[in-house]
């Protein structure tokens, strides 16, 4: 019994890996770089597949699957409430490592505010009260200074701050 | 050595072979960026670092060379838009400098060297710098000043004073003040004596101290400061000079609407700056020195900013803007119980957050800014 009248609008975006993806429009637009495609161009045409040379197909169905179920909490008012927080920390639960960094690339490359804000506080959250070794091995960083740069930052960090978690 | 070991049986011309090597490496370098952290790039970096205290983000920097890169260059950004901290640290247990932050409440404490453990007394801070006398008997640095930089490390020492800080051999407070500032590539530091009548200041240049004496002018220097490149001296007479480092001379600006100041406590009255203005406090006044319009003018709003203030000269006073990390604006900060309210503003007081604290050694504002620094002229 759908009104035909006002069917939902679709946009169409095409992966770096060529890839394409059909978007419900409010979903869509919560991508900025999306929605300011068809703000300067606003003749553009129903099937206007939009390319995204930045973006693979994996990053992007997660992308999509956080703006929409937003989109819903915004939609029924349940915009900052437990039920977001709990999806939040679901959605992020059964991320890897390297899916939030490919999350996160894309995010930002697509410029969507709110995933942007969740995502780099998830990563600032994996930093506070950690040592530099939990660090660097938390996010698979290899120290690649020079043992001469190495002594320069061992002397600046001589009188290191007292309290920091022995992970 | 996998790629190695391939190279050497890929049929074709050595040609080739170099030109598959390169590719294999330049693709190998392409893969390791899309796949560190360590390449994240420095927005999302600067948007993560927002959430982090001056601890993790000093961590930040010992990662990799990339993120120590993000590091160095967002350093000042990121120092400025966290709230001054009030440090302090006991005239007992002086193996530790403990650090408050003012918005979150959060605490750290820094361990000192050893040898400035048995430093006895802190003149004040000035630039993010303490600025150390040494009293330890029977030592070589007796009598010397020490300035350090808690967060750095980094620390100068300057020889002996001609007339020691009277605070320091007398046992009472009578507000020596000292400033610290960088001069192209030395360092300055002055003390205003109150006891003795005098400015002192040395050079990290010349290591030689310099003394101004106003004794015999009828008048008494109440503060200075560092504003603009230039030392700043505020006397009793109400009158605003600078001070010319090269001549040791001070020499008096003419500025209209001068009211008289001190009337009651003038040791209360402070030269304080913010990033572009000068003001003068003498509770529960609160003055704008328009260096344009050469003029006093008398304040009853700060605006977006908040005037941070102590209850002696120890305390680095400073007007900020506060809203960056979610302070009150338009207000007078106060590091301890004070009753001096600046009318109208409100004063939200900031307890210190260790009560059974000996803050005879040091107890102050302090500001995670960069360092002053004033001109050679």
């Amino acid at each position: 019994m759908s009104k035909l009248g006002q069917a939902k609008r679709i946009i169409f975006l095409k992966t770096a890996d060529g890839q394409l993806f059909e978007v419900d429009e409010p979903v869509a637009m919560e991508f900025e770089i999306v929605k300011s495609f068809f703000d300067e161009n606003e003749d553009a045409a129903d099937d206007t597949v939009v390319p995204l040379p930045n973006v693979s197909a994996e990053p992007l169905a997660g992308i999509i699957e956080f703006c929409k179920a937003h989109v819903e909490f915004r939609a029924n008012g349940a915009a900052g409430k437990d039920e977001v927080k709990k999806f939040n920390a679901e959605y992020i639960k059964e991320k890897s490592n390297e899916q939030l960094k490919e999350l996160i690339l894309a995010a930002n490359y697509l410029n969507i505010k709110e995933m942007l804000d969740f995502l780099t506080e998830t990563i600032a959250n994996r930093l506070k009260n950690k040592s530099v070794e939990y660090v660097r091995a938390f996010f698979g960083i290899e120290n690649d200074f020079t043992p001469q740069e190495e002594e320069a930052v061992r002397k600046e960090y001589e009188w290191a701050f007292e309290g920091v978690d022995e992970d | 050595m996998l790629q190695l070991a391939r190279v050497g049986w890929v049929p074709g011309t050595l040609v080739e072979r170099d030109n598959n090597r390169r590719s294999n490496e330049a693709r190998r370098v392409r893969d390791k960026r899309s796949s560190s952290w360590a390449d994240l790039p420095q927005e999302l970096l600067e948007i993560v670092s927002k959430s982090l205290n001056i601890v993790d983000y000093r961590n930040l920097g010992r990662v990799c060379r990339s993120w120590r890169l993000f590091y160095s260059e967002f350093k000042q950004s990121f120092l400025t838009s966290h709230s001054p901290l009030v440090v302090h640290a006991s005239g007992r247990v002086n193996k530790y400098c403990y650090f408050f932050d003012v918005a979150t409440g959060m605490e750290y404490k820094r361990k000192l060297p050893r040898y400035i453990w048995d430093f006895k007394f802190c003149l004040g801070v000035s630039s993010g710098y303490l600025i150390l006398f040494c009293l330890k008997a029977e030592d070589v640095s007796r009598g010397c000043l020490w300035v350090i930089n808690p967060f750095t490390g980094h620390q100068i020492q300057f020889p002996c004073m001609p007339r020691p800080p009277c605070s320091c051999i007398m046992d009472y407070d009578c507000d020596d003040r000292g400033i610290f500032a960088s001069q192209g590539q030395d360092f300055l530091i002055m003390i205003l004596s109150e006891y003795g009548s005098s400015l002192q200041l040395c050079t990290s240049r010349d290591k030689k101290w310099k003394e101004y004496h106003y004794d015999n002018k009828g008048w008494h220097i109440l503060d200075i400061i560092v504003f603009d490149g230039r030392i700043y001296v505020l006397n009793s007479d109400s009158q605003i000079g600078i001070f010319n480092l090269r001549c040791c001379d001070l020499r008096f600006l003419e500025l209209k609407f001068a009211p008289h100041i001190g009337l009651f406590f003038d040791q209360q009255v402070r030269l304080v700056a913010s990033n572009d203005q000068l003001f003068v406090v003498d509770s529960p006044e609160l003055y704008r020195l328009d260096l344009s319009r050469m003029e006093w003018v008398k304040l009853y709003d700060l605006g977006d900013q908040a005037l941070f203030r102590g209850k002696d000269g120890r305390v680095c006073s400073k007007v900020i803007n506060p809203s960056k990390w979610g302070g009150q604006s338009n207000c007078a900060y106060s590091i301890s119980i004070s009753k001096s309210v600046l009318y109208p503003r409100q004063t939200i007081t900031t307890d210190s957050p260790e009560q059974g604290f000996d803050c005879d050694k040091i107890c102050s504002l302090y500001f995670l800014h960069q360092l002053e620094s004033v001109r050679d002229d």
